[in-house]
């Protein structure tokens, strides 16, 4: 109880604040721009933490992070742009929305679902960071494998058209997800000696390249066809955050931030799947769930309030165990290590009052995430009113130098390119660009681990079902399957 | 848009793409050591299902009168149909020529061309019959280039410390 | 004529580089790292960037080139002119890149500059009564006939090669299992699903000591200061010494007066109390080498590193 007294003492100076909002600030202007991630947004940070007391140095890395992901999801509601695979998810709904003009209310809708989703990660971990981190170390090979499969049924749910074309543009995701240096043997595959793609297909350019590119390319098409007319009229809704419509789906908000808390947790895996489990699982419990995709709420409330809350999430096994999860929380660990703390059990007995210096500072970081959006988002809807030819070239740059910013690799550029071109016609022909992120993000997990699996059990497969969690994951995704089928099924049949 | 059976091109084309992975995955080493799969294994398979998976949707196409379908051309277009055609492949080559100069010519310039002959190509493609190219608007248009590029520049280099290409003249 | 000629061109050479050697640094001078932000290499990079500016007087950009693991960056940075403009990181990746094959360089193309910090590899291993030490690890290995399943940080990484070196030097039956980065693997034997792992302190410090791994032995020269209690395989009896290390190269080429100022600034940089601080906290000790010390460490330590890697690429 001290520590926390002394800890408040450490948060609410006028100083630390300040810092703690510049960071959230900072993090929230570089998230918004395609191929600036957090990661590099906290890398930028580091040096100026130096001199700082280690609290208020990890209260501007945790905002400048809580801000990269939330800038992420307006670039991903505005211009169909995710700056990370966890706002992949936000794009399904909240993009048609705004496009339909109600990119105020999409926005709204984000910024309340990322707040709710944020501090509901913060209290999870103030109070339950060990028991959590313990469930996260259950994850071995064979669990992780099952997970991933159990990623890997989301394909259906978010391939609206046609299942058997979403299922090729899932296995387009897994098979890209080959190349390079495999990851068990070192052999290399499909590399053809290009440095550039000895560990593999950047993710960064992948996204980029399927949704903005593609997108950029479509929009080029439309705006010569017959709807140019209404491109011109920038029609405008109220843009204020959405309280009560967001809210009122209080299940959806309750269930995402537990999925993304606990998913976010899970080193490795959690960060880019979290936001598209709890959308799959919004979409079932919902009433109306063929709305999913077309602009829907409940998609966005799901996805957002989930990648939020894999923020708080990925701090535990951080913070608890001394076990980054993703490159984000690396950067924040090496931040916090030249600070002269290590992470791990003993940071909770040793340092008291800076452990729970962080998690005053991590709500305090979500409540300037939610005050500089608030105030921002009448700014950011300004965006959509730059005359679209304009708009268009203007995301092709920065989709380019982002992607260039990422390793300095003009090859990412050509791939990104590559992706566009793949994406569109994707998109054309109705297989979707969602499915071949989740076969991207899932394919390294699945394949590494399910051949690290057999390596410990010498080839036996039954380590899938011997083990509690593993089993688990496997039943559910073969009733989520079964389930996803019969809901299409009924769909289709109730169209015609 | 332009007529084609595009659909079933696009099916013929992924399933080349499929066929020529798993044409390469045939030279990778397919013995695994401790019981484990092979580093070929997933590739293989994988490369093997999208195979039958676009043959199963070709088929069902077929029997839907989907795959061969015409695309609808829009009567209602004012715009003569080549024109979106070639303002998609002018985007796209465009695209390939900036990431290509990007090194050589340097970030500021290479973005600055970029940004003018893009919107000023989907200018001229959209422009009405009897509309003219006011001079006015094109300074204009060059001018608005010239600053982005240069202001984007700056916020990179120097408030993200995000190393840019530059050819080396006076900081650009 | 001829002679005159080359006589005038080596002095202007000569006075050109002394000019240039004389006004370095005149402009931002480039540090690539050649791995992602918030790696082990990056945290050091970092943690050197404000006393190495001071005592250079020029500002250093921090360039993450992450791809191939390693190898895009080192090969850009090979690559560059050895104007003492751009800098990189050497590490133990450097050699075992050259062993796995897939680069165009060699070691022989960098000048090192410094080593500046070392870690040695510790074998770590999962909670078991059995395994309180070197000599209780091995003999319930040998009785039961099981093999030790060992986590490394990626395949054909240092950690991978040095875990096999391990293997051979005490006979033992090591299993290697690649993992995606060290913090996996130290997850994966935190959690029971592997017997232990092999990486630098820096990645198991706080296993360790929230007692989830036991440190059974190191490979550096002295005992870990982070590991102060773990012994060392020479001091076990066994002749065997392999360091992980960090520290600035430059392209083939440097100019020696430049080289000169980069020691001269490393010197004073690792006196720094702040770099102190933090080198303590990663689990690394500040070993600095120059000049013929460092490329008669380097030689060492690379010749076993790219044979071992060069058969696992067999």
């Amino acid at each position: 109880m001290g520590d926390y007294v002394e800890a408040l003492g450490l948060v609410f100076q006028w100083h630390v604040l300040l810092v703690i909002g510049g960071g959230t600030l900072l993090g929230l202007i570089m998230g918004a721009l395609p191929g600036l991630t957090a990661a590099m947004a906290i890398a930028l940070l580091l040096p100026l933490t130096f001199g700082m007391p280690p609290v208020m140095g990890m209260g501007m890395l945790l905002g400048t992070l809580c801000g990269a992901i939330a800038g992420g999801s307006v670039s991903a509601t505005l211009l169909n742009i995710p700056g990370t695979p966890s706002s992949v998810a936000t794009t399904l709904d909240a993009f048609p929305m705004a496009r339909r003009g109600e990119a105020g209310r999409a926005l709204g809708i984000c910024i309340v679902s990322s707040f709710i989703g944020g501090i509901f990660s913060a209290v999870v971990l103030s109070l339950l960071a060990p028991p959590i981190a313990d469930f996260a170390l259950r994850f071995g090979p064979a669990e992780y494998f099952a997970l991933s499969v159990f990623g890997l049924v989301i394909i259906a749910s978010v391939s609206s058209k046609s299942l058997i074309k979403g299922l090729v543009a899932g296995l387009i995701g897994l098979l890209i997800a080959t190349i390079g240096t495999d990851p068990v043997a070192g052999v290399q595959r499909y590399t053809f000696h290009n440095l550039s793609l000895l560990t593999g297909v950047n993710l960064l350019p992948a996204l980029i390249g399927l949704f903005a590119v593609s997108q950029v390319l479509k929009d080029v098409v439309d705006y010569f066809g017959p709807e140019r007319a209404e491109h011109s009229k920038n029609e405008m809704d109220h843009a204020s955050p959405r309280w009560m419509e967001t809210l009122r789906h209080w299940k959806v908000l309750a269930s995402s931030s537990v999925i993304g808390t606990i998913v976010g947790a899970i080193p490795g895996a959690g960060g880019s799947i979290g936001s598209f489990l709890s959308y799959d699982q919004a979409k079932k419990m919902s009433k109306t769930p063929e709305k999913f995709g077309t602009g829907h709420p409940e998609g966005i409330i799901a996805s957002e309030s989930s990648n939020n809350a894999l923020v708080g999430g990925a701090l535990i096994p951080m913070l608890t165990l001394g076990i980054p999860g993703e490159a984000a929380t690396a950067v924040l660990m090496g931040g916090l290590m030249i600070q002269g703390i290590s992470p791990g059990p003993t940071l909770f007995t040793d340092n008291g009052s800076i452990i729970y210096g962080i998690f005053i500072a991590f709500f305090v970081a979500n409540i300037f995430m939610l005050l500089i959006q608030w105030f921002g988002i009448q700014i950011f809807v300004k965006v959509l009113q730059v005359p679209r030819k304009l708009l268009m070239a203007l995301i092709l740059m920065f989709c380019v130098i982002g992607v260039y910013a990422v390793d300095a690799d003009i090859f990412n550029v050509y791939l990104m390119l590559g992706f566009g071109v793949l994406g569109y016609f994707l998109n054309r022909y109705d297989f979707g660009t969602a499915p071949v992120i989740l076969g991207l993000i899932l394919g390294p997990i699945a394949e590494s681990n399910i051949r690290r699996a057999l390596l410990l059990s010498s080839g036996d497969w039954s380590v899938l079902v011997t083990r509690p969690i593993s089993l688990v994951f496997l039943l559910v995704s073969a009733a989520f399957l079964f389930f996803t089928l019969w809901q299409n099924r009924r769909q289709t049949t109730s169209h015609s | 848009m332009v007529k084609t059976r595009s659909d079933a091109l696009f099916h013929l084309v992924l399933l080349a793409l499929a066929g020529w992975f798993l044409q390469q995955a045939w030279h990778l080493p397919a013995n695994a050591a401790g019981g484990s799969l092979s580093p070929a294994f997933f590739p293989r398979a994988i490369s093997s299902a999208i195979a039958i998976l676009l043959l199963i949707s070709m088929v069902r196409g077929l029997m839907a009168g989907t795959l061969l379908a015409r695309e609808s051309s829009d009567a209602a277009a004012t715009t003569p149909r080549w024109v979106p055609v070639v303002g998609w492949c002018g985007v796209a080559l465009l695209l390939v020529l900036y990431a290509s100069l990007l090194e050589p010519l340097g970030y500021v310039i290479s973005t600055a061309l970029f940004l003018f002959i893009c919107v000023a190509m989907v200018s001229v493609l959209s422009r009405q019959p009897g509309e003219n190219i006011a001079i006015g608007r094109v300074l204009m248009l060059a001018l608005f280039s010239a600053v982005v590029s240069v202001a984007i520049f700056l916020i990179f280099s120097v408030g993200f410390e995000i190393v840019l290409p530059t050819i080396g003249m006076m900081g650009v | 004529m001829k002679r005159l000629l080359g006589v005038l061109g080596a002095a202007t050479m000569l006075a050109s580089s002394m000019s240039m050697a004389a006004d370095y640094p005149s402009k931002n001078i480039e540090f690539i790292v050649p791995w992602s932000a918030g790696g082990g290499a990056d945290n050091v990079v970092r943690a050197l960037q404000p006393s190495l500016e001071k005592a250079l007087g020029a500002t250093i950009v921090v360039r993450n080139l992450s791809g191939g693991g390693g190898a895009v960056g080192f090969s850009r940075a090979v690559a560059s002119k050895p104007d003492g403009y751009t800098v990189t990181i050497p590490t133990n990746a450097t050699f075992t890149l050259e062993g796995l094959g897939n680069v165009a360089f060699k070691k022989d193309d960098f000048d090192y500059i410094a080593r500046v910090l070392v870690e040695p590899y510790v074998l770590a291993v999962r909670k078991n009564d059995a395994w309180q030490d070197l000599d209780s690890l091995s003999s319930d290995l040998k009785s039961s006939g099981e093999p030790l399943r060992i986590g490394a940080s990626g395949v054909g990484s240092s950690t991978h090669i040095v875990s096999l070196m391990l293997g051979e030097a005490l006979g033992l039956n090591i299993e290697v299992i690649p993992f995606d980065s060290g913090s996996a693997a130290v997850s994966a034997a935190m959690g029971g699903h592997i017997d232990g792992v092999v990486l630098n302190p820096s990645e198991v410090i706080s296993a360790i000591n929230g007692d989830r791994l036991t440190s059974i032995v190191t490979t550096g020269e002295e005992r870990s200061s982070a590991l102060p209690d773990t012994p060392t395989m020479e001091e076990s009896g066994h002749d065997f010494e392999l360091s992980q290390w960090r520290g600035i190269a430059a392209p083939k080429g440097l100019d020696p007066a430049i080289e000169a100022k980069w020691v001269e600034a490393v010197k004073q940089a690792v006196e720094d109390p702040q770099f102190q601080k933090a080198a303590k906290s990663m689990g690394s000790d500040i070993s600095p080498l120059y000049g013929d010390e460092l490329d008669q460490f380097v030689e060492r330590t690379s010749k076993p590193l790219i044979e071992e890697a060069k058969a696992i690429r067999q």
